[in-house]
């Protein structure tokens, strides 16, 4: 019987599929051209350090960002001193996660005098990822305080795996990511948010040549084998830059939650909720300038919380003055059944909501309303 | 009810044996005294006083054993009936250990997410009476992700399913670290099921589970748990890599059952034609339950099931007792996940007293004790007939299990030949873990999920299969290891099973109500629920509007009919390429693509209960095809094989290769370690493409698994077996254990000894007459 090898080939090629060319083995590291400013860092591991000029403060407000299981263990979440924060960024192999994914270039910023400075390590084939793995962890000291985009959901769950499967414990961290921030202020106005877009749409910043974040696995697949590929000082370049940027847009969305009124193209109606949490008369103050600007949303998070303090008849002026939905006109049918006693009133309120209302279960629960409502009127069908 | 004797049961019903003609034979199967063992000594006194709160003070043997060999460290497999308490057979050792260590671990695996909460409620039932600190935690497709990370970390035992293991859980074991650390046990349930080529999928699943389970230092043993079949230890082995203790001893009583074989009367005896298999079953079932006997009526298609539980229901409608009457219900995939809960329920607490099931109920779902079960149509496979009989039967009562023929030549000899029926062995299941497209598959998923270390063990050919794959760029060789190379996440393009996962909604759109009432897998949708179809859920008629295959949905209308519809499906195979070629003096072969395609093309309009045809509809959806392998056994006239056929009337040829073919069928998966569903089937006496007489061979999984190509290898064998088999065979003119039945129909005017003498001449020819000549049955 052939071997296994020649059936899989005769049925790869029966398929019409054809292997790649066999790869060689890659050159060892020393006849590498390593990308762009790298050096060697241990086998088969590289390193540079890059400096990005920023102006950025000693203390930083991090309590928008971290979760309240680490603000305990973080200090004062508000003023965080800046020599604690580890910016950080992974590339990987892939995007979907999974075992088999691997971060094969890694960030860490850390602010020093006059701007941000950026650790970056890279490998340069499979088997250096434990070198790289140990030198990430040397820079999360004890008292570390890590700065992600995402992190929470995607880089440290990969790098946790990739401590496990490499032996490796992982300095659990306070982490403050950002995304779910900049989510709220700035989903609803501005649309995207990844990084690269709130960089340019926050920060005014643009990038000259940069690479798809799409594209980046396959570089490193091919540099890998081949032992280079130009596209690398690309992917490094992007890497080193999301951190950076990371720094100054953590600094300005960290501000927005501490001076609310600093920009105006933050989503109002999110961030006064935020603040309702926390500062009812700047939650107040951030929703009544929104709808004051014609935001609904606003105007139905300012009703709730005048419910939240007794101020009825504050929420019944802003349920009048927003724009009829099911919802506002049945928020008001209940107030002049029960509070006005007025249920004429309530009737055409829930049948102006019943010609708006789509929703098959909503219909049907207004449709009870306003039976009941027609029987105390003694009215038939 | 006379619980004592089961003829007093059957008499009960219909009449003292022999007073009705349509029960040609009647088999009593002797009661079977309970074998018991005190509770182990070492059993947690927490165990032994759950148990005791459930009423058991003592094991059956073979939970007593399976207790033993587990805690020994023994890998088990445990074969037992349906209701001998098959569950504590790993219940108790699992959770004895998880008691003992309180870190310890255990994987339960089902087949079906339907089995697997039915499992939890079990032992959480077992856990909470006794308040043992045993967390239970289901993980599939179905659990929210908000529970997911409480089920990895806190789950003491996870049940999940095969596709679960292999595509959510290995391929994210560092996530799972907790949990594969002090893995314990893995228990595979209802393991008869993991046959053919999903069986050699679910093989090399565990090859991976226990790759990464070693990777953290865990090297858990095996219970496993089947049905009856004809070798349990075999498939276990093939299975988990790894010998097991067979217990196969079944200390649970039974009380004496019945199993009677019912000949619907001939209504046309000219023509053969026997009174409907539905109306008979219908009438047994409606007798059994209005004598107050639960009863489960096991049905072969899904609109059969309907079909019948309609006419039941309709039987025993009673306006003056609206709400008292008997209520029966519909059991089939395509039921909503609540629904089917709904009925299981109904049927263990007593509120539902009949059950109409495909063998969807086969499986072990639970469902209590019933008394009798009604079996309409042989269902294809002897170990299949034996779990729908065992349905019926509680531990104590006499039971009852009636066989409905149907004029099927399989059906009819079985119904002539009980004594056949009676002494044949189960049948025996089959994998092969090493074929060589699913291994290769699993290496990259394994390579995934870990790097492999040159001289690594895993499977037959690990070095070859990895060399292969780094041609294609998936692995990289490099610092003595194979790194995973390439963005994908392997696994989700690998299925463990041929049908494919993507359903078709129905949605009742009648008045706008928008509601989904169930759901059915598109190969089927496209042959059973085309646009003017009638669509039955649980007993409600619809009729349908529209079937969109492409956004997956189907919109269905309430509407009251009296017909309901059957399409007329057509199978056509045609030969897209020649690969390679080959042969022996005997015949030639050909393997190649093959396209099979299936097309519903009309249907017709049936009406209820007459069954008369009232009308034909078109059926305007694109056929359902799939390319695949096969491999074609051709008969030219100057092969030897080929000068038997010509010398044949064409009636006679026909015959011929039917039975041929037939014999092929059954002893071909014994060579490619397969199931007999895996390989199709296809013989011409004259092929429109090879333009002579031919068999094709064809794998039913999309794109083959190298069934076709390990077929040719094996043809001399093949051949020769299928002629010991089918010459060999002491019946006089063809049984369906040698040249088969089937090819009675179409060639009744062929008497059977002829074809019996053709067939066998015919073999000869191909297997080498040399070979026959020298060999001892010769003269047979």
């Amino acid at each position: 019987m052939a071997s296994l090898k020649d059936r899989l080939r005769r049925a790869r090629e029966i398929a019409g599929a054809r292997a790649d060319a066999p790869c060689a083995p890659a050159p060892p590291s020393g006849d590498r051209a390593p990308p762009e400013g790298f050096e060697g860092n241990g086998p088969g591991l590289l390193r540079r350090e890059t400096f990005f000029p920023l102006e950025l403060p000693q203390a930083w407000n991090l309590e928008p960002f971290l979760p309240a299981a680490d603000l305990a263990a973080s200090g004062d979440p508000r003023a965080v001193e800046a020599g604690r924060l580890r910016f950080f960024d992974l590339e990987t192999t892939g995007l979907s996660g999974g075992a088999g994914t691997i971060a094969f270039l890694a960030a860490v910023g850390r602010v020093v005098e006059g701007g941000v400075s950026v650790r970056q390590w890279l490998i340069e084939d499979w088997p250096a990822e434990g070198a790289l793995l140990a030198e990430l962890a040397r820079e999360l000291d004890p008292e570390a305080v890590l700065v992600s985009y995402n992190g929470r959901s995607f880089d440290v769950p990969l790098v946790r795996g990739r401590f496990v499967m490499n032996r490796l414990r992982w300095p659990e961290r306070p982490h403050a990511d950002i995304l779910h921030a900049c989510r709220r202020l700035w989903r609803r106005t501005l649309g995207s948010c990844s990084l690269q877009a709130l960089e340019s749409a926050v920060l005014g910043a643009e990038r000259d040549a940069d690479i798809p974040g799409s594209e980046i696995p396959e570089v490193f697949i091919a540099f890998a084998r081949t032992g280079q590929d130009e596209r690398m000082d690309l992917v490094a370049r992007h890497n080193a830059r999301d951190v950076a940027s990371l720094a100054s847009l953590a600094l300005e969305a960290a501000r927005v939650h501490e001076e609310p009124f600093r920009r105006d193209d933050v989503d109002p109606a999110s961030l006064g909720l935020w603040f309702s949490r926390r500062d009812a008369a700047l939650a107040r103050a951030v929703l009544e300038r929104g709808f004051a600007r014609g935001d609904a949303r606003s105007g139905l998070a300012l009703a709730a919380l005048c419910r939240r303090e007794g101020n009825e008849d504050a929420r019944d002026a802003i349920l009048a003055k927003l724009a009829p939905t099911p919802f506002t006109l049945v928020e008001r049918a209940k107030r002049a059944e029960h509070a006005f006693r007025d249920p004429a009133a309530a009737l055409a309120l829930a049948e102006a909501a019943l010609a708006l209302e789509r929703r098959q279960t909503a219909r049907a629960a207004l449709e009870r309303r306003m039976e009941r409502l027609r029987r105390r009127l003694g009215r038939p069908d | 009810m006379d619980t004592d004797s089961a003829t007093g049961f059957f008499a009960k019903t219909f009449g003292p044996p022999g007073s009705d003609p349509r029960f040609v034979h009647v088999e009593s199967i002797p009661p079977r005294e309970g074998a018991y063992a005190a509770f182990p000594a070492d059993l947690d006194p927490r165990l032994s006083r759950a148990l005791r709160g459930r009423g058991i003070d003592r094991l059956y043997v073979h939970q007593a054993r399976s207790f033993e060999a587990a805690r020994a460290g023994r890998n088990v497999c445990v074969v037992t009936p349906t209701a001998s308490g098959k569950t504590l057979c790993y219940n108790l050792p699992v959770a004895q250990a998880l008691l003992e260590s309180s870190s310890a671990r255990a994987l339960y695996l089902f087949p079906t997410k339907a089995l697997s909460q039915d499992q939890q409620a079990e032992l959480n039932e077992l856990s909470l009476s006794g308040e043992l600190p045993i967390r239970v935690a289901t993980y599939d497709g179905d659990t929210p992700s908000s529970l997911r990370a409480a089920a990895r970390d806190t789950g003491r035992i996870v049940i999940t399913n095969p596709d679960m293991l292999h595509s959510g859980v290995l391929p994210n074991h560092p996530k799972w670290i907790k949990f594969f650390s002090d893995l314990r046990y893995v228990v595979i349930d209802e393991m008869h099921g993991y046959r053919g080529v999903f069986g050699s999928h679910v093989a090399n699943v565990i090859r991976r589970l226990r790759r990464v389970a070693a990777f953290y230092g865990a090297h858990p043993s095996f219970i496993l748990c089947s049905a009856t079949i004809g070798n349990p230890a075999e498939l276990a082995h093939r299975l988990i890599g790894e010998d097991v203790e067979l217990v196969d001893e079944n200390g649970a009583p039974s009380a004496p059952k019945l199993v009677a074989f019912c000949n619907p009367p001939l209504v046309d005896p000219v023509q053969g034609i026997r009174k409907s298999t539905a109306t008979e079953s219908v009438e047994l079932a409606l007798r059994l339950l209005r004598a107050g006997i639960k009863t489960i009526l096991f049905a072969r298609s899904r609109v059969r099931v309907e079909l019948i539980a309609s006419y039941l229901n309709d039987a025993l409608a009673n306006v003056w007792t609206e709400n008292e009457r008997i209520r029966v219900e519909p059991y089939r995939s395509g039921l909503l996940p609540n629904e089917r809960r709904a009925i299981e329920k109904g049927l263990r607490n007593g509120d539902i007293q009949g059950v109409v099931s495909t063998n969807a109920l086969e499986l072990g779902i639970d469902i209590g004790g019933l008394d009798a079960a009604v079996i309409a149509g042989f269902p294809g496979s002897f170990a299949s007939f034996w779990q729908q009989a065992g349905r019926a039967g509680r531990r104590a009562g006499a039971s009852l299990a009636v066989f409905v023929a149907s004029s099927s030549p399989l059906d009819q000899y079985i119904v002539a030949h009980p004594d056949y029926f009676f002494g044949r062995d189960p049948e025996s299941a089959r994998l092969d873990a090493d074929n060589p497209y699913v291994y290769a598959d699993h290496v990259k998923c394994a390579a995934f999920e870990l790097p492999f270390a040159e001289g690594e063990s895993f499977g037959p050919d690990l070095e070859g299969a990895l060399s292969f794959l780094e041609e294609d760029g998936h692995v990289r060789r490099t610092g003595g290891r194979w790194f995973w190379s390439s963005q994908g996440y392997p696994s989700e393009g690998i299925s463990l099973r041929s049908a494919t996962a993507d359903n078709v909604v129905i949605v009742d759109a009648t008045e706008g109500r928008d509601q989904v009432i169930g759901e059915m897998d598109r190969p089927s949708a496209k042959e059973l629920i085309f646009d003017d179809a009638v669509y039955i859920h649980r007993g409600r008629q619809f009729v349908v509007l529209k079937l969109d295959i492409e956004n997956r949905l189907c919109k269905v209308e309430e509407r009251e009919v009296n017909y309901y519809t059957d399409a007329v499906v057509k199978t056509d195979l045609k030969v897209l390429s020649a690969d390679a070629e080959g042969g022996e003096p005997g015949y030639a072969w050909s393997l190649g693509d093959v396209l099979v395609r299936s097309q519903a093309e009309k249907f017709k309009k049936i009406r209820f209960h007459t069954h008369e045809n009232v009308g034909y509809g078109e059926v305007h959806q694109a056929p359902e095809e799939t390319q695949t392998r096969a491999a074609s056994l051709l008969f030219p006239p100057g092969s030897a094989g080929g000068a038997v056929l010509a010398k044949l009337s064409e009636a006679e040829r026909a015959a011929a290769i039917a039975s041929a073919a037939n014999l092929v069928r059954q002893i071909a998966p014994v060579f490619l370690m397969c199931d007999p569903r895996d390989l199709g089937v296809s013989e011409r006496s004259r092929d429109p493409h090879f333009d002579v007489p031919c068999i094709h061979l064809y794998d039913r999984y999309p794109g083959g698994t190298g069934l076709a190509e390990a077929l040719v290898e094996r043809l001399p064998e093949i051949f020769a077996a299928a002629l010991e088999r089918g010459g060999g065979c002491a019946c006089e003119s063809g049984c369906p254990s040698c040249i088969g039945v089937d090819w009675q129909v179409p060639f009744a005017q062929v008497p059977g000894r002829a074809v019996k003498a053709s067939t066998r001449a015919f073999l000869s020819a191909c297997a080498g007459a040399k070979r026959v000549a020298d060999g001892p049955r010769a003269g047979n």
